[in-house]
């Protein structure tokens, strides 16, 4: 997360809430929910090609509320939207103060890429292809963040994703691992045939692909 | 109580018909527990299995993705897949079966504790292995072949030594969805007719290959059918976007006079038994159909090498294009339901067959459309030849057969030119033998016998009449074990052996089929 040298929440002249990080305000001063629409302006092609979609930035949620609002407009009954936002402060005042009232949409704020990628559902989430949608202004102060998010690549090593595997695994076959799945793969292959059930499995698990 | 497990990890027609080698096999195992081992986008075609106690099922869809894409962690795809596999892992089976024949299931072979194991299994070098010839010939002989001689689910049976069943319920159904498409077909045999109707249905689904028949053909097999009051067409379909502009289209035709059901796999048993026949491509409805027992024509394009997927008395048109077969479907329907279709008299270009059984099993006898002697003799010679291969005894039926409706110059002909490929199949193989002994004297001779193997391995490709001898050669050595030199060159020597022996098998079955006919040439001499 990028430093915060200074948050506040600031009232638009409709009411609203709008945060106000390192000066930068995140939504409209004025009227934030008009401003919203603009977002789903930007964004319609894909916003309407799609069910899902992945938020890089919360903001105050009202870019998010538009895009609800817009779907169900459009009469659409299975989306799902999960906003990714790292900055914990920002997201509890958002769930004290606002918060989604919609259970098809989820916050996480995660301390780093691993974490997020380390999590099945979101995996899952990830595996159905969601749009992705920036909130300019929050990923712009976010930009490490989601610079990393988005060049993210998995640990390869047995060793360093052991704790992922359901223990059973785990203590059934990757006791001492410090090779790759492709590199024990190329090894069974071209070297040492297979030897173990786990050799076997790995091939087997190859042959899906 | 036995513990048997099925591996089918391939195609979804293989889901549907494992239906009859699952039968078969509760037959000769009636205390026991079949499981069955699948992929989870094929759950539900397991689910219309009938005997099938449990089943499992791999993510392949979600490995796969996650295998492939590197932000996910390969965790993910090995706890999906050891999950899936964990109760397989952990039971002690008395039978496991790689019926799909796949890679995966080949893999899983070796990692599953079973007694007994038919089909392929992956050594620990990586060769397959099988465990009797009818598995070899399953696994080395088939994939060369632009069509298959054998039927393959008759291969599986036979290779796990089971009967094939006839007298078994293969399909679940439900029995509401029975008893509510019963009415319904009743409504429909007594409509504005007296005396009840025979249905022909016909199948509107898409083929395994993207086939699909069109309006023009449907609307003038519809319009036949319904000039015969003793038969009533409907539609089936599986409601696809594109089947529900081809039915309204139709129906635009027909003053919306057509019956058209909607049925999913679990439902269409229930639908599939209240038929007299069905015509479809090739596709799941089809082989449900024949699982049903019920009178099927199947429709294919020629160009596509699988044989027809039918056990059961069925028929299959080889079509040019599989929208030209308004005449062979009346052909066949009026023979069939003894039906007055209008068969236009000009000869059909496409080939229709009668899946028909003679001593041996299943075959496909041509019943009409242009015939290829040629090509017709290969088939039936060659498929006679693969079962005494595989260690059937000798029937006449066959031979007699060939004899009484060939010319006897046209086959006298034919069987010469097979003479001549055996005899070069056999020069390949001598000089094998040859050199076989001396393989270990020189880098020379070494090379030699090298080239000699390479040359067996071309004849296995080659897709002749004699490649399946050199196929099942190919099988005995990827068994052979590993690590004796010596002691594996004297075990292709016996191998060789075998192959001549195997070539010379055929020689006696072309030498008594041209016996007989030289009698009688001299005969006529005389």
């Amino acid at each position: 997360m990028n430093s915060i040298e200074s948050y506040e929440l600031k009232e638009s002249r409709d009411g609203d809430l709008v945060p106000v990080i390192n000066g930068v305000h995140l939504h409209s001063i004025y009227n934030p929910t008009k401003e919203a629409l603009s977002f789903i302006e930007n964004n319609q092609q894909n916003i309407n090609a799609n069910t899902n979609f992945l938020i890089f930035g919360l903001g105050f949620g009202y870019h998010v509320d538009a895009l609800v609002e817009h779907l169900e407009s459009l009469n659409y009954t299975s989306y799902s939207i999960i906003v990714i936002e790292p900055n914990t402060k920002l997201v509890n005042d958002f769930n004290n103060l606002r918060g989604f009232k919609n259970h098809r949409v989820s916050i996480t704020s995660p301390m780093n890429s691993s974490e997020v990628f380390e999590n099945y559902d979101f995996v899952q989430f990830l595996k159905s292809k969601p749009a992705p949608l920036k909130h300019e202004l929050s990923f712009d102060l976010e930009k490490d963040f989601y610079k990393d998010f988005l060049s993210y690549k998995a640990p390869v090593l047995f060793k360093d994703y052991k704790h992922l595997l359901t223990p059973t695994i785990r203590d059934a076959y990757f006791t001492e691992q410090a090779q790759s799945f492709e590199s024990r793969l190329n090894t069974i292959k071209t070297n040492t045939g297979a030897q173990t059930k786990l050799d076997f499995a790995l091939l087997a698990i190859d042959s899906l692909r | 109580m036995k513990q048997i497990l099925i591996s089918i990890l391939d195609k979804e027609s293989d889901v549907i018909s494992v239906s009859h080698y699952i039968t078969s096999l509760k037959a000769k195992h009636p205390i026991s527990e079949i499981k069955v081992l699948t992929l989870k986008k094929h759950t539900g075609l397991v689910k219309t299995l009938n005997y099938v106690d449990e089943f499992f099922s791999l993510d392949q869809d979600d490995i796969s993705s996650t295998l492939k894409n590197p932000i996910y962690s390969d965790a993910f795809a090995l706890n999906s897949f050891f999950e899936s596999i964990s109760t397989c892992m952990e039971t002690q089976w008395d039978i496991f079966c790689n019926f799909s024949n796949d890679l995966t299931s080949s893999y899983l072979a070796s990692i599953f504790d079973a007694k007994e194991s038919f089909g392929t299994m992956i050594a620990p070098t990586g060769n397959p292995l099988t465990h009797n010839i009818w598995a070899s010939y399953q696994n080395f002989a088939m994939p060369k072949q632009n069509k298959h001689i054998l039927n393959r689910q008759l291969i599986r049976h036979q290779m796990s030594q089971i009967e094939h069943i006839h007298s078994y319920k293969r399909l679940k159904s439900d029995p509401n969805l029975d008893a509510t498409a019963k009415s319904n077909f009743d409504k429909i045999r007594f409509h504005n007719s007296i005396s009840s109707k025979r249905i022909i249905a016909i199948n509107v689904e898409h083929s395994y290959s993207g086939l699909i028949f069109k309006e023009d053909m449907l609307c003038s097999l519809i319009e036949d059918i319904n000039l015969d009051e003793s038969v009533c067409p409907v539609i089936l379909t599986q409601g696809t976007a594109k089947e529900i502009n081809l039915i309204n289209a139709i129906n635009k035709r027909f003053d919306n006079s057509i019956v058209s059901i909607n049925a999913k796999s679990e439902a269409l048993p229930s639908v599939l038994r209240n038929i007299d026949l069905l015509v479809s491509l090739e596709n799941n409805t089809l082989i449900m159909s024949d699982a049903l027992n019920i009178k099927t024509i199947e429709v294919k394009d020629k160009s596509f090498s699988q044989a027809s997927y039918l056990l059961n008395n069925g028929y299959a048109i080889y079509a040019n294009e599989v929208n030209s077969v308004k005449n062979d479907l009346a052909f066949i329907i009026n023979q069939e339901l003894e039906t007055t279709l209008s068969v236009n008299k000009v000869n059909s270009p496409n080939k229709t067959y009668a899946i028909v059984y003679d001593d041996y099993s299943l075959l496909e006898t041509q019943i009409n459309g242009p015939v290829d002697i040629e090509e017709e003799l290969n088939y039936h010679l060659t498929r006679y030849y693969h079962f005494q291969l595989l260690g059937k005894t000798r029937s006449t039926q066959l031979t007699n057969h060939l004899r009484n409706a060939v010319d006897s110059k046209v086959l006298t002909d034919y069987l010469f030119k097979v003479k001549e490929e055996i005899d070069n199949s056999l020069k390949t193989v001598l000089g094998s033998i040859r050199n076989a002994p001396m393989a270990n004297n020189s880098k020379v001779h070494s090379q030699n016998f090298l080239n000699n193997l390479d040359q067996i391995n071309e004849k296995a490709l080659a897709n002749t009449i004699t490649s399946a001898p050199f196929c099942i050669f190919e099988a005995k050595l990827e068994n052979l074990p590993s690590g004796d030199k010596d002691g594996n060159l004297r075990a292709i020597e016996v191998c060789l052996y075998e192959l001549k022996d195997d070539l010379q098998m055929l020689i006696t079955i072309v030498e008594d089929m041209l016996r007989p006919q030289k009698r009688m040439d001299q005969s006529i001499e005389i």
